[in-house]
């Protein structure tokens, strides 16, 4: 068994890692906000979402957190009408991906913020640890 | 006047300390999973106080275990502060409380056995 300071450590690169895991999503998601499709009528890009799960670790003997899937938004699509577009349908609308700035923009403050907290305790964990290896310092 | 096993018991407390960083640890990990509930370890008054089973020495062969410090069990933090509509009960500002809490502890922790430690040096060099 290691030290439960070490296990901490670790959980919190899994917080950290899952969380840039979600930032990349975000990004991906901003900067295809206005990807339409290649084809007239066609589907354009869909908003992706993240879910995270409690995951047993075999080599830790603990629970982390993990990407547990990466789904599609079923939310419909942002019609408008631009009969010149090359993915217009017959009728001359397009569909816009169904990507909402403001929620992506919440999203990442969250998941800025949990990054951080993730941050925080890793570095905590560490100065725990040299406390620790400071007590043969002293004497 | 009965004698105070002041290394063993900080021992215990740094034991159930790293544990509780841990779990702390865990929970703010997954402040964004859906369906978890906060943990937290049981009070270190609980762990000090539980005596481990005793094993039966059938045999004078029998070896002695080394009594260590007692199990720390993790349980279900049971005053959240709020749950999220995802049935997430993790605050990120009570895990950061506890956090606060474990870090002046350690600290206390270690300056207490480095003082005890300079006592001991002292008398031991005379």
């Amino acid at each position: 068994m290691s030290d439960p300071l070490q296990i901490s450590q670790k959980i919190s690169a899994a917080g950290l890692d899952a969380q840039s895991h979600r930032m990349r999503i975000i990004a991906e998601n901003l900067a295809n906000a206005q990807s339409t499709a290649t084809t007239p009528g066609g589907d354009p890009y869909a908003r992706k979402t993240v879910v995270f799960s409690n995951k047993f670790d075999d080599v830790l003997g603990t629970n982390i957190v993990g990407v547990d899937q990466i789904g599609k938004d079923p939310a419909p699509f942002r019609i408008e009408r631009n009969p010149n577009h090359p993915a217009a349908d017959a009728n001359g609308n397009v569909k816009y991906p169904n990507v909402n700035m403001l929620i992506e923009m919440a999203d990442m403050r969250e998941a800025n913020r949990s990054y951080e907290a993730n941050l925080q305790m890793m570095k905590q964990s560490r100065a725990m640890v040299m406390m620790t290896v400071d007590l043969l310092r002293s004497s | 006047m009965s004698s105070i096993y002041l290394f063993d018991v900080a021992s215990q407390r740094r034991h159930w300390l790293s544990l509780r960083q841990e779990t702390v640890s865990g929970n703010i990990s997954h402040a964004n999973t859906p369906g978890y509930t906060a943990r937290d370890v049981q009070p270190f008054e609980e762990v000090l106080q539980s005596v481990r089973p005793e094993l039966a020495t059938s045999d004078p062969a029998h070896m002695k275990y080394a009594s260590g410090p007692a199990e720390t069990i993790t349980r279900e933090d049971q005053v959240a502060w709020h749950v999220f509509n995802s049935g997430n009960s993790v605050s990120l500002e009570k895990e950061v409380v506890k956090a606060g809490e474990i870090n002046s502890a350690f600290a206390l922790n270690t300056n207490v056995v480095k003082a005890f430690h300079r006592m001991l040096l002292t008398s031991a060099k005379g």
